[in-house]
């Protein structure tokens, strides 16, 4: 990794890279897991390896394999875990997250017994016990069936509006993120790519494809289509898509052709790209 | 490192353990040490050098279970993620390395304690009779330095298994090699002090005549041996280990 300068703003925030990008390192070197080899990380103006209990006493966290204490309920864990960060009342902290996370049902059963799903809830629990202003979850919905991966990114949602905490949420999955991500992080071999909110980086590398609505989509197409700037044109239902080589060239001539048939414009729209042909465009650029 | 996370991260580590087979230990222990035991004898003498043999067997026990309860403790929890999920949480590593070791101590010692205690009735022992004390001394400097050791052999293998295998073929290499040079062994350094103490406090000798430095020598080296040990692993597991 070199020179990363990772910038999360509040909200939800998707940090996407291939295998063996760096993410998990950024994440360990941000916990003061991982020492960095030259110069010093900093996470809150603190430095993350000498200050790590500082930096972790803002911070909560799901890693991606979290392993918990098998014989203790979920209760008595996150009564534990509350204590770590001296939470007033650690008892009534748990119950309130567990049922936050929707296990108080299953907070008084031994941890031994969780599914996959569960613990994951759990996990997202236990990184927000400390009531952090700011959470890692690194691959939150690894290894659980879609509904639990669902309800753990229903959760973030939730609690992003309800609590205002702002998460960090490293994945592979994309369409999963497009549901919660307001800014994305792009990270490949060590170095950020790119990193945005996600309506700039959709337009920055979205693809130049408009979709025009018209009176008489037909005749419309034949004229746009022998225009210079259009790469393709094509006619879907009552709309026309053009793929442009030039926006601007669209933006100034495509109301004069419409005026000129005599056609009336009813709509007229970028579109924008999934985060997964954003995140492989940029990562091309990158 | 604050006095009140150090008291929760241990009561943390002492519940685990409460999931633990303890109880079942503490029997196998005392089985091991009442099968040793000899027809009773009333003789003062021949009571303590059976506490001896006893403490003996007990010591083999307690390198099995101070490799297995170490590496559980710090290399299991290191290779499966335990030590990571606890490092997300705003605890110091001195914090949590003293914990860990001090709780697996404990454990430890609660386990000989309940096997030594046996011996009192088993063997008609004493309670005022001060060689009753300086034997229980002598098996927790061992006792000590197996802690270390292990802890140590758990921080560089970072292994369950092989901690374990190490811990117990190093010991018991030991034991079996170092044969008339008794200050290698554990159980030759615990007989040089049984001896030493038994000849200053009751005049009787069995067989080894201690001088007054070996006996110092006794409680030094494995002492000192622990200490540097210790400092050591803690020196590591807070300014150098790094977690993946």
């Amino acid at each position: 990794m070199n020179e990363v300068d990772l910038k999360v703003p509040r909200g939800v925030t998707g940090f996407v890279g291939p295998n063996g990008a760096g993410k998990t390192t950024t994440i360990n070197i941000i916990l003061g897991l991982l020492k960095p080899d030259n110069g010093q990380a900093l996470v809150f103006g603190l430095d993350s390896w000498s200050q790590s209990t500082e930096v972790r006493q803002k911070l909560g966290v799901l890693h991606e394999e979290a392993v918990f204490p098998k014989s203790f309920t979920g209760q008595r864990f996150l009564e534990h875990v509350a204590q770590f960060y001296d939470v007033q009342q650690p008892k009534q902290r748990a119950k309130e997250l567990l049922s936050k996370v929707g296990l108080s049902e299953a907070g008084g059963k031994p941890i031994k017994g969780y599914s996959a799903g569960m613990l994951r809830r759990l996990g997202l629990a236990q990184a927000l016990v400390g009531d952090p202003e700011f959470a890692v979850l690194d691959e939150p919905t690894a290894n659980i069936d879609p509904s639990g991966r669902l309800a753990v990114l229903e959760t973030v949602k939730q609690l992003n509006e309800s609590r205002r905490t702002s998460f960090l949420v490293s994945s592979h999955i994309l369409p999963e993120l497009e549901k919660i991500c307001s800014w994305l992080v792009i990270i490949n071999k060590g170095k950020i790519v790119d990193q945005r909110s996600v309506e700039d980086l959709a337009a920055k590398y979205s693809a130049n494809v408009y979709r025009i609505e018209v009176s008489d989509p037909a005749v419309f197409l034949d004229r746009i289509s022998e225009a210079e700037f259009v790469e393709k044109a094509w006619v879907d239902g009552d709309r026309v898509y053009c793929k442009v080589k030039n926006p601007n060239s669209l933006y100034r001539e495509m109301p004069r052709i419409v005026a000129d048939l005599g056609l009336m414009l009813k709509s007229f729209q970028r579109l924008h790209s999934t985060l997964e042909e954003i995140y492989k465009e940029a990562s091309v650029a990158g | 490192m604050t006095l009140k996370k150090l008291k929760r991260l241990i009561a943390w580590e002492l519940e685990e353990y409460w999931s633990l087979p303890v109880l079942e230990l503490v029997v196998f222990a005392a089985v091991i040490a009442a099968l040793n035991l000899p027809v009773m004898i009333t003789d003062f003498q021949e009571r303590y050098l059976n506490l001896g043999f006893s403490m003996a067997l007990i010591f083999v026990f307690l390198i099995f279970t101070t490799g297995s309860l170490f590496a559980r403790s710090f290399a299991g929890s290191l290779s499966k993620g335990e030590m990571k999920t606890m490092f997300s949480y705003p605890l110091e590593r001195t914090t949590v390395f003293i914990s860990k070791f001090v709780s697996t101590f404990l454990m430890l010692s609660v386990i000989f304690a309940a096997v030594y205690s046996l011996n009192v009735p088993l063997l008609a022992l004493d309670l005022s009779e001060p060689m009753f004390y300086v034997s229980l001394a002598a098996m927790v400097i061992q006792l000590f330095l197996l802690c270390t050791v292990a802890t140590a052999i758990s921080l560089v293998t970072r292994n369950e298994i092989v901690t374990f295998l190490a811990h117990v073929l190093l010991f018991f290499g030991i034991e079996v090699l170092a044969g008339s040079q008794k200050m290698l062994s554990s159980n030759g350094r615990y007989e040089i002090l049984f001896d030493y103490f038994l000849r200053i406090s009751h005049g009787i000798s069995y067989s080894l005549n201690v001088s007054s430095e070996e006996a110092a020598l006794a409680v030094i080296v494995p002492l000192l041996a622990s200490a540097l040990l210790f400092v050591g692993c803690l020196f590591y597991f807070t300014r150098v280990m790094e977690i993946d």
